[in-house]
């Protein structure tokens, strides 16, 4: 078989080493967190810029050893016959290697203010280090199983990190909850790869892609099972459940993990395996519509939210939506530059919200904030741009991916898709707006009874109690650390959108030799219109927020509105449309009826009498072995003889009868 | 006729010529034992113990020792037939292996295998 | 006037032999040493002269890599498989010296660093060996030495040890030599090779040839039914013996039995003349297995192992052909570096008083020694064939090999066999993390830098061979 590379091979030392820095970076922290103490911070975020800076520059090598197109392949080790393993780096892996490292690196940054004091400090660094290698490895893997083994990692770096606070039964039960969800992505992911080398034979990108027509028919069955692991990594409808659960962890760490560049996992991989994709229609009708219902969903959901950090988890479930759905008709130039938008605004969001919670002690309840404009404008102008930049006015980054992807939707002849995105950019403006009016306007209501609220049981409402991990008022670290981020983030946010302005945008260059031509069909609406028909959405959406939230009328009864609504709220939202609770039944009660099976009959008869008898036999076979080891010459050499026997007997007959 | 037909009747032969002569004193002699007759043939010297009885491990060290020189000599005897034959080569191999051995007997020599303790 | 004799070998010839003479020079140097100090040669000299004469030769076999030459007019063939073997050899004797360093006593170290190295020679003379001159010559060389090494220590066990495996074995050398005679007798000529020319149908001469040479090297090889030796010799000797035994023995044997099986094959009715040996292979594979269920003592418990671990190496040239072969290298590779490492470990908490070798020993070895039982983990892992070490990535090449040549009810013994291990090996990881009750009873002692450098060297080359490129053509590229 000749053996196809994407990208032209080469020696890409920079390459390498920004993707194994991080892991040094993670092993130092872990190693020598003690003695490191508040280095250790530094040290992790020193690892993220260089590597973001080696980015750059293995960028621009890449660019001009393959003269001009981006595509740069180093191989790194050939293990098995039909395995080798090679770093790959084309315009899609830059994306998100230059997300991962210069997101992830002011995150990092972020972290030393927001992390400072946790008496874990150096553990934290070296699992978030940690995690960005196995990023890394996930998406410059020239091969599915790298892919897979990076895909594994990050969930792995990811139930650390959820359970980082490990005191805490429900972090505990959260980390548990994304892992167990993540596997069953694996195990997809794992036999979409079986079926995959078992009618291809190969695992290398560059050589099924060559060889997709080999697949035939079973190229659905592939796209399904890479998209149920795409699915549980990116909080698709049904396995989504987890990521409101992770916001169990340290906030950068939702920034990061859950927002910025893990969840968008499932994005990469559907985007990776365009070729694949683009052959099967019923897998885009299928992905694109689970896309569409995850955006609709997680806007809905998230209007029903009172956790700051669980209304941008249910709007990152949304948006990540919006991506799958843009990749999953076909429109990966869109899916992909809305991926990257949203790393930047949700990032923003995310950090702003931490800036708040920093200042307010841990709490997370918009209903016992308020009128914080005044005290924090700083938060307030970072959240607002983000907010905007989400809600896609015109002008703000969201608005060029998100009505990307919303239009693709309709040129690749999937109205309906496009009509639930326009829909779900209204409610999204709705609940952002809602979030903005409840936090930032009115009067503080932090000092208020919660029952008065309707909160009935504080503790159990998402804010977590005061305990030794958080840092204490009297040990902050310098404002500015947690600022620069930050305020560095206002830039992209505004204007990383720009960079698909146009009929020939930097963007299209960018990406026109990693994705085939598109085959749209003829629409009914331009794209300007479709703009037009999204701002008139998001307007509509402000419009309720302002009415129910930021109007002087709702002010004044502010608190009497929001004990009202608690009270109030359906219990189909509440319980966030009980998709726990059919997942429960459906899967963990069947579960644990199929253990209790196993344990009560099958384990103690089947297994454990087979293995006992097994045992048993071994034992005595073993004796049996013994026995003739007498210790006596003469018993030896009888054996010997008895052998010799045997053999000359076998050869005197064999030779014989020839 | 195969090649080794007469190897074959050679054995045959010598097979029968060993147990022919096994077993024919005893049919044919005329049996008149006595004491002094029944003694192993010792070389004249009277047997004092059971002929089946142990040696000192002694002995078979220097029956081991005695067979590495025995074979040496064994060796020289060819060489020495073949000297002018064999020229330097068989010279300086000869002396190498005389040299390899002497190293040897002296070692022994030195570690006291050649005490009779 | 005499005719002159014209010398029949040029420098070409005796070039080959340069890395085993330098082993040979070696022994007589640490001899020669012993022989003109006072006393007895220190001890530390006398291991330097070895460990140089070993890495020496080790040096220069590495420098012949690559060039084919049939010295002695076929009694030795240099080639890449060849060097490999060698090299094996001497990696064997490296590790074992570095044992003596940590156990031997210094009185006889001299004699016995000395048997080592020729025996190191035979064993090295066995990997290029290819008429049965040269074969009978390195076996002998190699044997004779390990009987004397075997019964170096002051009881009676290892001078059963060593007496059991003199008659034992020089039975088994009989019936080689018989086979020997009766292969020239059949083929008219003393290389292997001839066996493939050999007109094979109607020629019992041949077959029971075949037999009995067979049968020689299945007993060096210690495979079921000939294998009743090798628990109680490897019990008796004294621990670096047994550790030189289960890999340089084993080493020469197989590059002979090789270098059979490459001669047999072209012949018409390999399949029915090598049968035997698949079927022994397999056997010795459950069997081995089995029989290292019931042991208490590390040594024996290998022993037992080395059984079947063997039988696994055979059962990789079951079907012929360069793919099985290489494979079988790789795994004997591997197989050097684990058993030398598990000994390496077992010396390394031996004292001077008490070999460590009884499972008793390795009770709470974990908090006593953590790296100790660590590396000691992997070592039993690998040999267990479990997934991240060479020992899975070789047996699963094997069993590639065997089915593909239709062997499957071989690869099907090799999973049995593989089954059964477990459990045996899982014990002794399962005592050394155990908690001991009885930790106070074995407090730890010092433990010697070298038996501890030795063990992580080979925990280290281990994680290399897992990760070694495994593509057909690069697995061990033999050049013949």
């Amino acid at each position: 078989m000749i053996h196809h590379v994407m990208g032209v091979n080469g020696f890409y030392p920079l390459l390498m080493t920004l993707w194994l820095l991080p892991l040094a970076g993670a092993v130092l922290c872990w190693t020598f967190g003690p003695q490191l103490k508040q280095l250790a911070g530094w040290l992790g975020a020193a690892t993220l810029g260089t590597s973001f800076v080696l980015t750059l520059l293995s960028w621009s090598a890449a660019t001009q050893n393959s003269g001009g197109a981006l595509g740069a392949h180093q191989s790194l080790l050939s293990w098995i016959p039909g395995f080798d393993f090679g770093l790959l780096l084309d315009p899609l892996s830059l994306i998100w290697t230059f997300i991962i490292t210069g997101v992830g690196f002011l995150i990092h940054f972020y972290s030393i203010g927001y992390m400072h004091g946790d008496k874990a400090f150096a553990r934290f660094f070296a699992y978030m280090n940690f995690f960005v290698f196995a990023m890394l490895t996930l998406v410059l893997s020239d091969n599915f199983v790298g892919l897979l083994v990076g895909w594994g990692l990050v969930g792995l770096a990811s139930y650390f990190l959820i359970g980082f606070w490990f005191e805490r039964p429900s972090a505990v039960a959260a980390a548990r909850k994304a892992f167990v969800i993540n596997v069953v992505g694996d195990v997809a992911i794992m036999f979409a790869i079986f079926v995959i080398f078992t009618k291809v034979g190969a695992l290398g990108f560059g050589d099924v892609f060559a060889n997709a027509s080999q697949l035939g028919d079973w190229v659905f069955v592939v796209c399904v099972g890479l998209f149920i692991g795409a699915a549980a990594k990116s909080a698709q409808l049904p396995l989504h459940t987890w990521l409101p659960d992770a916001m169990e962890g340290p906030t950068p760490v939702s920034a990061l993990i859950h927002a910025a560049t893990m969840v968008t996992a499932g994005v990469y991989l559907i985007a990776r395996c365009a070729p694949l994709w683009s052959v099967s229609s019923d897998a885009q009708m299928l992905v694109g519509t689970i896309g569409a219902l995850t955006a609709l969903v997680g806007a809905i959901l998230g209007t029903a939210q009172w956790d700051i950090k669980r209304i941008l988890a249910y709007s990152t479930m949304s948006q990540i939506g919006y991506m799958i759905m843009g990749v999953g008709v076909g429109a990966f130039e869109g899916g992909v530059a809305h991926f990257f938008t949203h790393a930047f605004f949700k990032a923003q969001l995310f950090l702003g919200s931490g800036l708040i919670i920093h200042a307010l002690a841990n709490e997370q309840d918009v209903r016992r904030m308020g009128g914080l404009m005044k005290k924090m404008p700083f938060a307030f102008v970072a959240m607002l741009t983000g907010v905007l930049a989400i809600c896609g006015i015109p002008g703000f980054s969201g608005a060029f991916s998100k009505d990307a992807v919303i239009y693709g939707a309709l040129a690749h002849g999937h109205p309906w898709l496009y009509a639930i995105g326009l829909i779900t950019a209204g409610i999204t403006a709705y609940y952002m707006f809602r979030m903005i009016f409840l936090t930032f306007f009115g009067s503080y209501r932090g000092d208020v009874d919660p029952s008065e609220l309707g909160i009935r049981h504080p503790e159990l409402a998402g804010t977590p109690a005061h305990d030794e991990h958080e840092p204490h008022e009297h040990d902050h670290a310098p404002a500015w650390i947690m600022a620069v981020p930050v305020g560095l983030l206002i830039v992209p946010t505004v204007f990383a959108g720009w960079l698909m302005f146009g009929e020939h945008s930097w963007w299209s260059q960018f990406f026109s030799a990693q994705f085939a031509p598109e085959h749209t069909v003829a629409t009914p609406v331009s794209d300007v219109m479709t703009t037009v028909f999204a701002v008139a959405a998001v307007l509509a959406g402000f419009a309720i927020a302002y009415l129910r939230y930021g109007a002087p009328a709702a002010m004044e009864h502010a608190i009497e509105r929001l004990r009202t609504e608690t009270v109030r709220m359906p219990g189909a939202l509440a319980n966030a449309l009980y998709f726990d609770a059919a997942l429960d039944a459906l899967f963990v009660r069947t579960s644990q009826l199929l253990g209790t099976l196993f344990g009560r009959l099958i384990d103690p008869l089947v297994i454990d009498g087979g293995v006992r008898e097994v045992a048993l036999s071994a034992r005595w076979l073993g004796t049996l072995v013994r026995s003739f080891q007498t210790g006596l010459v003469r018993a030896y050499a009888l054996i010997l003889v008895i052998g010799v026997a045997c053999f000359v007997a076998y050869y005197a007959i064999a030779g014989g009868v020839h | 006729m195969n090649p080794y037909g007469p190897v074959a009747i050679y054995l045959c032969v010598a097979l029968a010529a060993a147990l022919l002569f096994t077993f024919l004193p005893g049919l044919l002699g005329r049996g008149k034992p006595n004491p002094q007759k029944q003694e192993a043939y010792e070389c004249g010297v009277e047997p004092t113990s059971a002929v089946a009885g142990r040696f000192p491990v002694r002995f078979y060290l220097i029956a081991m020792l005695f067979v590495v020189f025995d074979v040496e000599a064994a060796s020289l005897y060819p060489w020495a037939v073949q000297m002018h034959a064999l020229r330097a080569f068989g010279l300086i191999e000869m002396v190498v292996f005389v040299i390899v051995i002497a190293i040897g007997y002296a070692y022994v020599w030195k570690k006291g295998g050649l005490e009779w303790r | 006037m005499t005719n002159v004799i014209a010398n029949p070998y040029t420098s070409a010839d005796w070039n080959v032999l340069y890395p085993l003479g330098i082993v040979a020079l070696g022994a007589l140097a640490v001899l020669f040493v012993d022989l003109v100090s006072k006393k007895h040669a220190p001890k530390w000299l006398t291991l330097a002269l070895a460990g140089l004469s070993v890495i020496g030769a080790g040096v220069v076999c590495a420098q012949q890599y690559g060039q084919n030459y049939d010295a002695f007019g076929g009694g030795f063939l240099l080639g890449g498989f060849a060097v490999v073997m060698q090299e094996l050899v001497l990696v064997a004797a490296l590790g074992t010296l570095a044992l003596y360093a940590t156990l031997g006593d210094e009185e006889r170290m001299a004699g016995t660093i000395a048997l080592l190295l020729w025996s190191t020679c035979g064993a090295m003379l066995m990997a290029g060996a290819a008429n049965l001159m040269t074969i009978f010559l390195g076996l002998e060389l190699l044997s004779l030495a390990l009987y004397c090494l075997c019964g170096l220590r002051e009881n009676a066990i290892a001078r059963e040890a060593a007496l059991k495996y003199l008659i034992l074995s020089s039975t088994a050398s009989g019936f080689l030599l018989y086979g020997m005679a009766l292969l020239f007798g059949s083929t008219g000529s003393v290389a292997l090779a001839a066996i493939a020319q050999a007109p094979v149908a109607g020629n019992p001469m041949l077959w029971i040839g075949c037999a009995l040479f067979l049968v020689g090297l299945a007993f060096k090889l210690s495979l079921v039914p000939f294998h009743a030796w090798s628990p109680d010799v490897y019990e008796g000797a004294p621990l670096p013996v047994t550790a030189f035994m289960s890999v340089a023995t084993k080493v020469g044997a197989l590059a002979v039995l090789a270098r059979f099986v490459d001669a047999a094959v072209p012949s018409a009715g390999a399949e029915k003349l090598l049968l035997p040996l698949w079927i022994i292979a397999g056997i010795s594979m459950v069997a081995g297995n089995l029989g290292m269920l019931a042991q208490h003592d590390l040594k024996r418990l290998l022993a037992f192992s080395g059984i079947a671990q063997v039988g696994y190496i055979v059962a990789a040239l079951a079907g012929g052909g360069a793919l099985g072969l290489r494979y079988a290298l790789f795994y004997l590779i591997a197989y050097t570096f684990m058993n030398l490492g598990a000994f390496a470990v077992a010396t390394a908490i031996s004292t001077q008083a008490e070999e460590g070798s009884r499972l008793a020993n390795y009770h709470g070895l974990a908090q006593r020694r953590p790296f100790l039982a660590a590396a000691m983990t992997f070592f039993m892992l690998a040999l267990a064939g479990m997934p991240p070490t060479a020992g899975f990535v070789g047996k699963i090449l094997i069993l590639s090999a065997n089915v593909g040549a239709g062997y499957a009810w071989l690869a099907g013994l090799l999973i049995l066999g593989t089954a059964i291990s477990l459990y045996a090996y899982a014990k002794i990881i399962r005592a050394m993390y155990v908690r001991d009750e009885h930790a106070h009873a074995r407090e730890a002692h010092p433990v010697s830098p070298l038996a501890w450098a030795s063990a992580a060297v080979c925990a280290a080359v281990l994680l290399v061979l897992t990760f070694y490129p495994l593509a057909p053509s690069n697995v061990i590229p033999l050049v013949r």
